[in-house]
């Protein structure tokens, strides 16, 4: 990224200028990023070391707050839903949206591939709340989906449902990138040397699309555990993950519970991600090559 | 004669509404090498493909020895087939790239490890069974892509311009390791390529595709020789073609008015006055290549022809007049258009034409 050229070193006064190009135009970026989202971690992290006292910040540190948080059966249970929420939504939408991204892949035909796109792509352009809005109406009583769905609104089963839908373009994305870099050949190969569809599936397109496949992972997992509107729509309430607690909490000027249980989810978030990060790169020969090219 | 290894009868198929084989022919016997010679575009990677069971052919059927294999899936053909680029599996080691075909058909796990050794050993790639694919020269990935399609014995094997990615030193050694490879395994192999030197040194019987048609089959002697329509004389070696025996201020000694081949190496230099020329023509330039000095002559009527001389008996300066002369047995009757491969010795030489004698 610095502008350096790997044949032929640029004259010195060249590379200076190029490497101070470089930075300027990293520089806002990466400014913008770490001034917002550092203050306000640090920020967060002094409130999770304070109480509330009478709707207002009381100042002498305290681990009451993280105590209150870890060791209450509600709370415990709002990061429980929201881990599993999160989980559920994940695999459920990467295994959706893998036929749909070999699907875009596979299909010749521009204007179809097209078309195909813009459907899948499209619920995007709308926003979220309008469509939990939708899903609410289709779920409730007189509602196309309210005879086979019967009580699924208000309930985990119609947060997911609407979850995996306002996710699944965000899957997708990463999918198609990851199926577009397979090596031309490689499927009629193991066709050719006698693998059955379902074997081709196992042992050469998944193995190879690994890295699609945990990058939509960590992508659906973040977005649904951060998700806000769609819980708090199709939840009615009733199903409380922890960023509407945070909300919550906020309404009720209760910053220290807000602020600990905002870095909570932020925890679960990393956490899970580097999970994904290490079983990828366990799966992954490629990755478990030595210096020789050796696989281990 | 036996029941052929490969039989592809009337195959042809249309792309977007363009017809890219048109009822291909094509009969393989068994251990042979064959290869399917043509520019690219004629449709010898897709007539390959549809023998592999990886494209459907509209019409015709394809056999390999005596079963109709035509709506058998690629996955139940015992045919092997070697991609082009060698289409090797990124994420698996060499050993477990040739093993993939054998784990397919759950072989036992004894068997497995020594036809994957047997199979390295015999393309010399044995100490790199560890190896990622990534880290393989070309020429190594494309020996590993035939040990993995070997591996799993196929009745024929098929193989993809499996030479083309290789720079000319790898390409030339390689066609001769093909070859020996083939002598030693005994199957069949159907090689597509585009280059004639290629498929004349290592085959048995060559079929020239072109336009999605089979032009002619033979050996190499054959096609060189005897070619069955323009497009092969052409397209085999270099030729002079002409219109005709008495075409271009020449009298070529033939008995037939239609067209004509003489190759490079047929014609020889005489004084311009010797008797056995069959014309004249003046010396535009002389290469030495070594064993041979190639001359570029024009005739009196602007005719350019190509004459292969031996290097040390000729000299010719340039803007000289010459004779020509070629021997009747070495002017081959082209026929005007694709005919069968067994109406081509039986070309019919008409009986009006007159015979004619070698011009003074």
């Amino acid at each position: 990224m610095t502008g350096h050229d790997k044949a032929q070193p640029p004259a010195p006064v060249a590379a200076r200028r190029r490497r101070l190009i470089a930075y300027a135009l990293v520089a806002p970026g990466t400014a913008y990023l770490l001034l917002v989202f550092c203050s306000v971690i640090l920020l967060l992290f002094s409130y999770s070391f304070r109480t509330e006292r009478s709707s207002r910040l009381f100042a002498p540190f305290s681990t009451e707050t993280w105590s209150q948080a870890l060791g209450d059966d509600y709370q415990l249970g709002v990061l429980w839903t929201t881990l599993r929420v999160g989980v559920v939504v994940t695999v459920l939408t990467v295994a959706l949206a893998y036929p749909v991204a070999w699907c875009l892949y596979r299909v010749r035909r521009w204007w179809v591939r097209g078309l195909l796109g813009f459907v899948i792509f499209s619920p995007i352009l709308v926003s979220v709340v309008v469509r939990s809005y939708g899903w609410m109406l289709l779920l409730s009583p007189g509602g196309l989906l309210a005879g086979p769905l019967d009580g699924w609104l208000y309930h985990e089963p119609g947060v997911i449902l609407a979850l995996v839908h306002v996710e699944l373009p965000f899957a997708v994305v990463p999918l198609l990138a990851a199926l577009r870099t397979l090596p031309p050949g490689v499927l009629e190969a193991a066709a050719d040397l006698g693998a059955s569809p379902a074997r081709r599936l196992r042992s050469v397109l998944l193995p190879l699309t690994l890295p699609g496949i945990v990058a939509a992972a960590q992508l659906v997992f973040a977005l649904t555990v951060s998700a806000f509107a769609t819980p708090a729509l199709l939840g009615g309430g009733r199903v409380t993950v922890l960023s509407q607690s945070v909300y919550q909490n906020i309404q009720q000027l209760n910053w220290p519970l807000a602020a600990v249980q905002a870095l909570l989810l932020l925890a679960v978030a990393l956490v899970v991600l580097s999970v994904f990060n290490r079983l990828s790169r366990l799966v992954d020969v490629r990755q478990r090559r030595d210096r020789k090219g050796t696989i281990a | 004669m036996s029941v052929p290894a490969l039989h592809a009868d009337g195959v042809s198929k249309w792309f977007d509404g363009r017809r890219v084989l048109d009822a291909v022919d094509i009969e393989v016997r068994e251990g042979e090498f064959f290869s399917l010679l043509g520019p690219s575009g004629c449709g010898k990677t897709t007539a390959l493909r549809i023998v592999a069971g990886l494209d459907a052919p509209d019409e015709g059927r394809v056999s390999i020895n005596g079963t109709d294999v035509t709506r058998t899936p690629a996955h139940r053909r015992p045919t092997n087939l070697v991609f082009q680029q060698g289409a090797l599996f990124p994420h698996l080691s060499v050993f477990d790239n040739v093993a993939f075909g054998l784990r397919t058909e759950k072989t036992a796990k004894r068997e497995i490890a020594g036809r994957v050794e047997e199979l390295l050993d015999v393309v010399g790639m044995a100490e790199f069974a560890g190896r990622a694919p990534g880290t393989l020269s070309g020429g190594q990935r494309q020996r590993v892509a035939m040990a993995r399609a070997l591996v799993r014995r196929p009745q024929v094997l098929l193989l993809d311009e499996p030479l083309s990615a290789l720079d000319l030193g790898l390409q030339l050694r390689m066609r001769r390791e093909l070859r020996a490879l083939q002598r030693r395994t005994g199957t069949a192999f159907v090689c597509v390529t585009h280059n004639q030197a290629e498929a004349m040194e290592i085959s048995d019987r060559i079929a020239v595709l072109n336009a999605g048609r089979v032009e002619q089959t033979g050996t190499a002697r054959e096609l060189y020789h005897t070619p069955a329509s323009r497009f092969v004389a052409e397209f085999i070696g270099e030729n002079n073609l002409f219109a005709g025996a008495t075409a271009d201020g020449l009298t070529l000694p033939a008995d037939h008015d239609g067209l004509l081949a003489v190759r490079p190496e047929s014609f020889r230099l005489a004084a311009a006055d010797d008797a056995a020329s069959v014309g004249t023509a003046t010396v535009r330039s002389a290469g030495f290549l070594g064993p041979r000095l190639r001359v570029v002559l024009e005739t009196a009527t602007g005719r350019e022809v190509l004459v292969d001389a031996e290097a040390g008996a000729t000299t010719a300066a340039v803007g000289e007049r010459v004779g020509l002369a070629v021997a009747a047995a070495q002017v081959a009757v082209v026929p005007e258009t694709a005919v069968p491969e067994a109406a081509v010795p039986e070309a019919g030489l008409p009986e009006e034409g007159a015979v004619r004698e070698a011009a003074s």
